[in-house]
Order: C-alpha cells, then sequence, then structure tokens
C-alpha cells in the first residue's frame, strides 16, 4: 500500500489496517450518484450565461429583487430563495442549505422528498396562471430529465416520478385550456411543443434495463394521451374560430344584399332613398324644394268646380244642354 | 472510451464533455466513497461526500476555476473538506452492526466487536488530529498516495509534507494509546 521508504510500524499499521477495509459500495448508489453527477453538468453550461447577467447587478439586486412589487410573476430564483429564507427564519441555516442542495437529487435519494416540497410550495406560492402554467410545465421538465437520468443508468424510476408528471401535466392542460379562453395567446400550441419534446427527450433515452424500459414506455403512452387531447383542444378551438369566421362573413354578406335590395327598390319606385333628396340636392331632412308634385288649384286634388245637375239628363257633361235645345 | 490521460479528462471537464466528465466519475468516486467511509464510518454520509465533492466539483468548473493538474488530489481535498466540516457539524456516527457484516460476513460476533472497536478508536483519534495531520496519514497510509500526490492534495512541497507526516504519525500513536487507556481523548 505504501511506499517502502516509510513504513508504518507494527501497532500503527495493524491499527490503521482496521480502517482499510470498506464494505463495497451499493452499485445502484454508484449509477444514481453518476447520473445526478451528469444530469448537473448538462445544466450548469446553460446556467453560466443566465448567472452572467446577475452578476453584474451583484447580490443587493437579487435580494431587493425578490421583496419588490412585480406584476410579472416571481422567477424561479427568486421564489427558491424566499423559500430558502422562509426556511431559515424558521429552521436556521441548515435547513435552507438543504433545500438548496435538494434541487439537484434525483428520487430515491435521501434530499429527494424535500426538492418535491419545496416544488409544491413553490406552486402553492404562485398566484397568477400563467406563472402556474409556467412552474408546471418547469416540474414536469424536471420529472422527465429524472426518468431519463435514472433509465440511462440502468435504474428502473419509482412509480411516483411518472404519477407526479402526469399530474403536472394535468394541471398544465387545464391551465392553458382556462389561459386560452381568456387571452389570446396561444398557450395550448405551446403545451403541445413542450409536450412534445419531453416524448421525444424519454423516447431518445438509452437504457438496458428492461424494467425501466418499460416504465418508459408506459410514461411515454401517458404523455401521448394527454398530446393526442391537446390536439383535439385546438383542433376544437381552430374549429370554434373557423366557425365564428364564417358566421361573421355572413352576417356582412346578408347586410350587403339587403342594402342592394334596398336600393333597387327606391329605384322602382322613385321614393326617395333616405339620404338621397328626390329631384335635388341637399339631405333629407326638412321640406324640400317646391316641385310640380305640389298641390294646386284645379290640379285634381280638392272639390274642383260646382257642376249643376240636369232634371232627367245623364250624369254626362257636355251634350246633354245640346241635345235639349235641339 | 478508451482510458484517458488525466489532462485530456481535465480538458473535457472544462468544455463540460459528458464522456470526460462520466470517466472521471467512473474513476474516482469509488475511492472517494471509501475515503469518506473510512472517516465517517457511514454509508449515507460517504455517499452524501462524493456527490457533493463532485457538485463542488462542477461548480469550480462553472466559475472558470478547477485544477490544471492533479484531479485525484483536488477531489481528495474537496472530500476532506467536506469532512472536516461534517466532523464540526455532529458527534461521529457509530458503524451499525449490518455495515461491519457486509464488510466481512465471515467474521464471529466476537470478532466483529473487536473490529469496530478498533475502527472506532482509530476513527476518534483521526478526528482529534489537526486536519492536514488527519489527510497525510489517511492519503499516504490508507489511500497510498505518492508523496507528491500528498503534496498536490496538501497545497505543500513534499518536504513539508514528510516533515508534517512524521508529526502526525507521532501524534497519531499518542491519541490511540491514549484512547485504550482512557476509553476516549485526552483532553488538551
Amino acid at each position: 500500500m505504501c511506499p517502502s521508504d516509510d513504513r508504518l510500524d507494527p501497532y500503527l499499521e495493524n491499527e490503521l489496517a482496521a480502517l482499510r477495509e470498506v464494505p463495497p459500495r451499493d452499485p445502484q448508489a454508484v449509477a444514481r450518484g453518476r447520473a445526478r453527477f451528469l444530469a448537473e453538468a448538462a445544466a450548469l453550461p446553460q446556467s453560466v450565461s443566465e448567472m452572467g447577467k446577475q452578476r453584474r447587478n451583484g447580490w443587493s439586486e437579487t435580494i431587493t429583487s425578490i421583496f419588490r412589487f412585480r406584476k410579472e410573476p416571481k422567477t424561479m430564483f427568486a421564489q427558491i430563495i424566499a423559500i430558502v429564507m422562509l426556511l431559515s427564519a424558521l429552521l436556521g441555516g441548515t435547513g435552507a442549505a438543504t433545500v438548496y442542495a435538494s434541487q439537484a437529487s434525483l428520487p430515491g435519494d435521501f434530499l429527494y422528498p424535500v426538492k418535491t416540497w419545496s416544488e409544491d410550495a413553490r406552486a402553492g406560492l404562485t398566484a397568477d396562471p400563467q406563472a402556474q402554467l409556467a412552474l408546471s410545465l418547469e416540474f414536469a421538465e424536471r420529472r422527465v430529465n429524472e426518468l431519463t437520468a435514472l433509465a440511462e443508468a440502468g435504474l428502473v424510476p419509482p412509480e411516483e416520478v411518472m404519477n407526479r408528471l402526469r399530474l403536472e401535466l394535468d394541471r398544465a392542460v387545464q391551465l392553458a385550456l382556462a389561459l386560452q379562453q381568456s387571452q389570446d395567446e396561444p398557450v395550448m400550441e405551446q403545451l403541445r411543443q413542450e409536450m412534445q419534446q419531453q416524448e421525444r427527450a424519454m423516447l431518445n433515452a438509452q437504457t438496458q434495463n428492461p424494467a425501466a424500459e418499460a416504465l418508459m414506455t408506459r410514461t411515454r403512452q401517458m404523455v401521448q394521451e394527454r398530446l393526442r387531447l391537446v390536439d383535439s383542444l385546438l383542433e376544437e378551438s381552430q374549429r370554434l374560430q373557423d366557425q365564428n369566421r364564417d358566421q361573421i362573413q355572413n352576417q356582412t354578406q346578408d347586410r350587403d344584399q339587403l342594402r342592394q335590395q334596398d336600393r333597387l327598390q327606391i329605384h322602382q319606385t322613385g321614393t326617395a332613398e333616405p339620404g338621397q333628396a328626390a329631384g335635388g340636392s341637399g339631405n333629407s331632412y326638412g321640406p324640400g324644394p317646391a316641385t310640380s308634385l305640389t298641390p294646386t288649384m284645379g290640379s285634381g286634388y280638392g272639390p274642383g268646380p260646382k257642376r249643376t245637375p240636369i232634371p232627367g239628363g245623364s250624369e254626362s257633361n257636355g251634350g246633354a244642354g245640346q241635345s235639349g235645345k235641339n | 472510451m478508451a482510458s484517458l490521460k488525466e489532462e485530456d479528462l481535465l480538458c473535457g471537464a472544462k468544455n463540460f464533455d459528458q464522456q470526460a466528465l462520466a470517466e472521471i466519475y467512473d474513476r474516482y468516486s469509488t475511492g472517494l466513497y471509501g475515503y469518506a467511509m473510512r472517516l465517517l464510518g457511514e454509508v449515507n454520509l460517504a455517499e452524501e461526500c462524493v456527490a457533493e465533492t463532485f457538485a463542488r466539483f462542477l461548480q469550480a468548473l462553472r466559475a472558470g476555476k478547477g485544477p490544471r493538474d492533479h484531479l485525484q488530489a483536488y477531489l481528495y481535498r474537496i472530500a476532506h473538506n467536506w469532512v472536516t466540516d461534517q466532523y464540526r457539524r455532529q458527534p461521529p456516527p457509530s458503524l451499525a452492526l449490518d455495515e461491519e457484516l457486509k464488510a466481512d460476513p465471515n467474521l464471529q460476533p466476537g470478532q466483529i466487536v473487536e473490529k469496530r472497536h478498533t475502527r472506532e478508536r482509530v476513527r476518534l483519534a483521526l478526528r482529534a488530529l489537526t486536519p492536514e495531520q488527519r489527510q497525510v496519514i489517511v492519503l499516504r497510509f490508507l489511500e497510498g498516495f505518492e508523496n507528491e500526490a500528498v503534496a498536490a492534495a496538501l497545497g505543500k512541497p513534499v518536504g513539508a509534507v514528510k516533515a508534517l507526516q512524521h508529526r502526525a504519525l507521532e501524534a497519531l500513536r499518542r491519541l490511540l494509546v491514549a484512547i485504550e487507556e482512557e476509553g476516549n481523548v485526552p483532553v488538551g
């Protein structure tokens, strides 16, 4: 074990020998630790650029931003810090550090329940539906990453992870549906894209463990079912939009036809169309200009000239007097 | 992946290359587990030590730091610091009986108790050393590091490490004898 130039004396050699043997490491723990390490590494390069932006502002900006009033939902980082600070107040530094450390844990790890608890706490702190949807999608992505990391490490992910993924996706669908109805934003389409990515990530996961593969297949089927639901909701939404558009188009056409019919009728009867004075300019209000249609004496209106009836004669005019002279 | 040189692994790790990082984990995690297990005697703590060591390694890489060479020594230094913090936080955990049995199922109950007693005594003595003394003894005589590697882990010249090693062994002997006689670490 050690080089010959500094050998231990027999007493120390004997004492230290008691520590040389250690129980073999659990292969599942090795696989889990390896998967977690690689998952953390895969997530890190992306966070470098994000941290770079914050680093310029310093910690004071981060801390003050937690308490600042804002219309937009809190960022993930601020929410975690808020939970950590809350725990610091309740439990001291150890509890807060535990929550922070738990964020990289995988199912089966000692700290994993802390991770899921902190997620529930974050969801509970979020009131805005848009932010709730973003959280559900983030947590769903976490579950998919956990499933693929464990499966690729040859481990069988616990059923609980799939169940949590199902819950997050169902919540996301409900929120997207509500947001789709109240806002003019393509949230359902975004949800569909996210779910497609998750399904692809699980499809690409390579595992040598048949039990893990079976669970991944079931999870993918579960995601596919929800994808079909989202597709049908999108189709229904599109159908309603088309229906509304057709209805508006038909109403416009009907109105145009009615106007056209009115114009034709006016033209045929000579009735002044509203807004168009007969035979002259000006608007349709007021008496309008004098025309030949204005009644005058002897023009046919009124009682006319007085006639004296002839006894025994006909009611006809003219020749009766003459025939009497004859 | 074929066995890569340490400098290639470090280069890959700095670029967050998954294959290089996986190779680093496969190469060093079991040794780190053994190191933590010897000092702490508890499986969960040893696993936590390994996980934290690799997490801190990643944080260093992200910050553009991390080792230029002597990767193994660097990882053991992180693990050593974590164990020292653990010592400060809580009293030493006792080794559960089933873990002893896992280590050697052929032992008789009397031998198990005797071996357990010796382990606890050595752990107690190591814990009572200064962090540097403890590190030099564990790395040199339990992990089998060469002097140069121990020097890299401690960040000291080889000559200084040899002198430290000499003082550490003397201190360890005194402590072991005292614990055997008095049943505990002598005060002062």
